[in-house]
């Protein structure tokens, strides 16, 4: 594996999820068990794999010890340094961005701290170098999702779409945007489709949050000063500004007479420092076949994506949905995934003492599992107690987690500090942090926390 | 031998285009023997179904079916390639006003037996019709109500074929080519935004957009197309019938597919002058091969080229000091004298050009004459014409038998002759003309397109920064009221030509109101604006008697719209539109209100009001001479009737 020594790589964990449901108590996202691992092992260990050797991580104030307790149990041999924003303000993502911008020295891979997936990051790199674009993104087409049914309260929230439009001869990202900025009808400009002639536009892609960008992106950002998130403002400015023009020098110098527009406009960023333009035109080179335009048609800005083929495995652990299809998916896609072979599915600390556990199942560090009971696709986390006679089929339980005996838990979520209490009989149920389930509760679709609100949405 | 003709590919050639782009040359003789690069259309048409794959064809004529007749029987004599083996069925209908019509009366004959290829005379191309029959086909088996497979040619948006016709957007499935959306822009249009409906988008994971399409004209169908048409008898044009499936799919039942041309095929459609010289130029550059200016003749090769895409029969002459740029067709017996200059153009058979000639992008057909010192650019310049000397034309085109007097100096206009008697030339007004620029005066061709003196298609792809990110422009007046404006001048004229009864006028007006939801008080302004903007008034010489007479005539329908003070308000609205935008009422709009005052259609307080308002918003007629002198006069009219009181 040879060393990529051109990028800087950041890791923005400091979601808070809030597209998980309330289940009282604060979970940080990025620490959510996915196998036997935290969500953001995974990331760290995708670009541990395609060589980085050391990278930032953006995490908030009140999470980085537990996620400094977390990470040091998990095999990872690259360097992180933890960058704690403060958790009380609402900073957005491209408020990290700005946060660290004074580090960053050398272009920049930007990756999502709740992302798991088996793709092969060099080829959204090569797109980048390729093009020598200002900006590559990643896209995962995976089809319809997968009906499943979900644990906790039903909802009919449905999830936003982005909508993005890809021109497929040149693979550029044309034109972003969500789903819920239109009302009844999508505009899309129709310079963007003279331009480019053969635009698709898709609506159910997942955007992966995997951005590799130019290192004048980075100061651009700071110096306008107008953008909180990278996906939901900076993105979308790029991509429309693809359509725009360099104001013209002289026009320019007219405005700042006038000390009307003083500020920096985009494209007093993007400038090529080499010869890369001169090489452009003497190159017979050209990315599109129509038209008598030059080359990428003399744009300085160029926006690409990437869109992987469908089997390509990507997902976002950033709802209850994606979290629970994650762990449900995880362990047959463990190699792909990470590249190496999981050895211990179930933790040489633990104490498992039943035969019914089957292969698709993990135990956490110091969890004890009693004799008398039938484990199936289930999760265990560290620090369980689960006493006998209990029988779990597709759960998710985290740290620390004691379920007594005679539970029967299908389809269940049981969350850090837990407790179930005997001949308890729970589908689809949600157990928030510390709540404690009086015995011989039967429930469905139900959440069992201390929240204030219970009109929540799940999805 | 049944079975063998059920394998046998049929094609429907539409041998009319229904509009009135090529007139005049296309009124003495049918589309179909309008020469391009020298060969009547019609063998390029067949050849290409021939070549395609195509075992018979049936022409639909609804004019000058005889001469059609007539030119396949020579063709078939001379044994020109395709009538070998293609079977030329000629059906004509004086009664078909349209292409629903057309397809009407192919249902009600039972003409065609099955899958079948429908092409314009105007289509020209060298695909392959089997193979997309094939697709179509199988496109059929997963989709039982697929009605139609358009086929379109994809090309830069810079492409002379875009850019001088209605260019088309296009929203389709990715996966299934299925149509979603079909909507056509006019050239030039400024609109800065499509939109897709976000159901539609979001139904469906990839939904491809095209706006860079050529349309040739060409669709292959199932056989529930003419039943389709004989069922929607709104269904007048292929644009109706396409509009009203992707509108209805599910009452239909029916479906659009589309399928996108390789790269070494050539398809597009002459629709007008611009795409007509863009053709014959393909054509001499061989994009069209096997169709080329040889079709029509099998083994009586008489070309000589001359390189640069310059070829001239072999009898034709050339003097010597004259110079042939460079995609130039010269055919027999023709002569060009001393140091003319030809580029670009074609030239019949039997010319004559005389010395000093310019010649620059123009059709010039057979036995035509032009004199010496003469620069004709961009023309069509029909049989027996004579030119003479030191004329200078610029997109004109010349219908037959005309002769251009000496010195004349033209630009953008049609030349022809009004009776085979009277040899005087009617010019048709240049309103209606050559250049775009027009367009928004010329009133009833808005598809009209002449020739134009230069090519002028460096459109940037780009906005400038501002536009970019604003995606909604002011737009003067939605497309609807100015079809509805429209529909009431026309009605109007129609009453005051036919004389008929207002009572009709104005329930024909109020259908049209309801067709395009246009709101009451705007009926009253377009009513008033139609009024104002009859055709006659623009012919006429002396403006404002007409318009005195059209008041009088129309005064129960002004009676019916404009009732209230409100709508004497909208009525003086429209008088205030009217002067601005008609060049004929221009420094007149005093007398037309004092007209309207006159005839007890405007009061007093109203015209006092308006002409606050006018003064308020600094409307260009607040100043004119005719206002302020009428509304002096108001003023003392006014006093001097209440000192009488």
């Amino acid at each position: 594996m040879h060393k990529i020594l051109e990028f800087q790589a950041v890791v923005l964990a400091a979601g808070r999820g809030s597209r998980m449901p309330d289940v009282g108590g604060t979970v940080s996202k990025c620490l959510l068990p996915v196998g036997p691992y935290p969500v953001i092992w995974y990331s760290l260990n995708m670009l541990e794999r395609y060589g980085f050797q050391d990278t930032m991580v953006v995490v908030l104030d009140e999470d980085k010890s537990n996620i400094l307790n977390a990470l040091e149990k998990c095999p990872l041999k690259i360097k992180y340094e933890l960058i704690v924003i403060p958790s009380d303000e609402d900073w957005g993502t491209a408020n990290s961005l700005k946060h660290i911008s004074s580090r960053v020295t050398t272009d920049l891979i930007v990756i999502s701290g709740d992302l798991i997936t088996n793709i092969n990051l060099n080829e959204v790199v090569n797109l980048y170098r390729k093009h020598d674009a200002a900006l590559a993104t990643l896209f995962f087409n995976n089809g319809p999702e997968e009906w499943i049914e979900l644990p906790g309260l039903k909802s009919k929230a449905k999830p936003d779409r982005d909508l993005v439009c890809i021109d497929k001869e040149t693979e550029r990202l044309v034109f972003l945007a969500s789903a819920s900025d239109f009302e009844e009808n999508v505009k899309i400009p129709r310079v963007l489709l003279k331009k480019f002639g053969s635009i698709s536009l898709f609506s159910r892609l997942l955007d992966a949050h995997v951005y590799v960008m130019k290192n004048w992106l980075i100061s651009y950002l700071v110096e306008s000063d107008k953008f909180t998130s990278i996906k939901g403002e900076l993105i979308p400015h790029i991509v429309r500004k693809q359509l725009s023009r360099p104001k013209n020098p002289l026009e320019k110098k007219g405005m700042s007479e006038k000390n009307v527009d003083i500020c920096k406009d985009v494209f007093d960023f993007a400038i090529d420092k080499g010869y890369e333009s001169k090489i452009r035109q003497m190159s017979a080179y050209n990315d599109h076949k129509l038209g008598s335009k030059g080359v990428y048609y003399n744009d300085t800005l160029r926006c690409y994506a990437l869109i992987p083929d469908k089997n390509t495995f990507g997902i976002r652990v950033n709802t209850l949905a994606s979290f629970y299809l994650s762990n449900s998916k995880i362990l047959s896609k463990w190699v792909e995934v990470t590249g190496t072979v999981l050895s211990d599915r179930i933790n040489l600390n633990s104490e498992v003492k039943t035969k019914q556990i089957d292969e698709a199942s993990t135990v956490g560090e110091k969890s004890v599992i009693a004799e008398k009971t039938s484990i199936k696709c289930t999760f265990v986390g560290a620090n369980c107690v689960i006493e006998n006679k209990v029988r779990l089929t597709n759960c998710i339980l985290m740290n620390n987690v004691t379920i007594k005996e005679g539970c029967v838990l299908q389809d269940c979520v049981v969350y850090t500090g837990a407790t179930v209490d005997t001949g308890c009989n729970l589908q689809y149920c949600l157990i928030g942090p510390h709540h404690v389930v009086p015995s011989s509760t039967s429930g469905k679709h139900q959440l069992f926390a201390e929240t204030t609100d219970n009109m929540i949405t799940l999805g | 031998m049944e079975n063998d003709k059920d394998n046998v590919i049929q094609a429907v050639v539409i041998m009319d285009l229904f509009n009135s782009n090529f007139s005049p040359i296309c009124n003495q003789n049918p589309m179909g023997l309008l020469p391009v690069a020298g060969i009547p259309i019609i063998d390029y048409v067949l050849e290409s179904l021939v070549s395609g794959g195509v075992g018979e064809a049936i022409l639909f004529c609804c004019q000058d079916s005889f001469k059609i007749k007539d030119h396949i029987k020579k063709c078939k004599e001379n044994k020109v390639p395709w009538s070998i083996t293609l079977d030329v069925q000629i059906i004509s209908s004086d009664t078909c006003q349209t292409m629903g019509d057309v397809m009407r009366e192919i249902d009600a004959a039972g003409l065609v037996r099955g899958y079948f290829v429908l092409v314009g005379i105007n289509s020209i191309t060298n695909i392959n019709f089997t193979a997309l029959l094939e697709q179509h086909k199988q496109t059929c088996k997963k989709d039982k109500g697929a009605a139609m497979t358009l086929v379109y040619k994809e090309v830069a948006w810079e492409h002379p074929l875009i850019s001088n016709d209605k260019s088309l957007l296009l929203a389709a499935d990715g996966r299934t080519h299925k149509i979603l959306m079909h909507q056509k822009y006019k050239p030039k249009s400024k609109e800065s935004a499509v939109s897709l409906p976000l159901e539609c988008v979001l139904q469906h994971s990839e939904v491809k957009l095209y706006h860079n399409l050529v349309d040739a004209g060409i669709a292959i169908c199932s056989p529930s197309v003419p039943p389709l048409f004989s069922d929607n008898f709104d269904f007048q044009t292929r644009n109706d019938f396409i509009h009203g499936i992707l509108i209805n799919e599910d009452i239909l039942a029916s479906s659009l597919y589309y399928t996108m041309l390789k790269e070494n095929q050539y398809a597009a459609a002459i629709t007008n002058w611009k795409t007509y010289q863009t053709v014959c130029w393909d054509i001499l550059h061989n994009w069209v091969y096997p169709l080329s200016i040889e079709t029509d003749s099998f083994y009586k090769n008489t070309f000589m080229f001359m390189g640069n895409h310059i070829f001239r029969k072999t009898n034709s002459s050339l003097s010597r000091s004259c110079t042939l740029v460079e995609d130039v067709l010269i055919g027999a017996q023709s002569h060009i004298s001393d140091m003319s200059t030809v580029s670009k153009s074609m030239i019949g058979s039997n010319c004559m050009m005389g010395n000093d000639v310019v010649i620059h992008g123009s059709h010039i057909m057979n036995n035509v004459v032009i004199k010496d010192n003469c620069q004709i650019l961009n023309c069509f310049v029909d049989d027996n014409c004579v030119i003479e000397a030191h004329s200078n034309l610029e997109g004109v085109v010349v219908s037959n038998n005309v002769c251009v007097k000496e010195g004349s100096k033209l630009r953008g206009i049609i030349l022809e002759e009004t009776d085979s008697n009277d040899k005087t030339l009617k010019k048709t007004s240049s309103e209606s003309g050559t250049e775009w620029e027009n367009e928004s005066s010329g009133k009833e061709d808005d598809e009209y397109v002449g020739f134009e003196k230069e090519w002028s298609d460096s459109e940037s792809c780009y906005s400038s920064d501002s536009s970019a990110e604003s995606s909604l422009p002011d737009s003067p007046i939605p497309e609807d009221t100015n079809i509805f404006l429209q529909e009431v001048i026309d009605s109007l004229a129609r009453g005051y030509e036919d004389n008929l009864k207002c009572d009709y006028l104005i329930l024909e007006i109020n259908s049209s109101r309801y067709a395009y939801n246009i709101q009451l008080n705007e009926v009253n302004f377009f009513v008033v604006r139609a009024l104002l903007s009859m055709p006659i008034l623009e012919n006429s010489k002396n403006v404002l008697t007409t318009v005195k007479d059209i008041l009088k005539f129309f005064r129960p329908v002004i009676a019916n719209y404009i009732k209230t003070k409100l709508s004497i308000m909208d009525c003086l609205k429209a008088v205030e539109d009217s002067c601005i935008k008609n060049s004929w009422l221009e420094g007149r709009a005093g007398q037309i209100i004092h007209l309207l005052y006159e005839a007890d259609i405007v009061d007093e307080d109203s015209l006092l009001v308006w002409y606050e308002d006018l003064k308020e918003n600094e409307s260009p007629i607040s100043n004119q001479t005719s206002i302020v002198k009428f509304f002096e006069w108001l003023q003392e009219a006014s006093e001097e009737s209440e000192e009488s009181d």
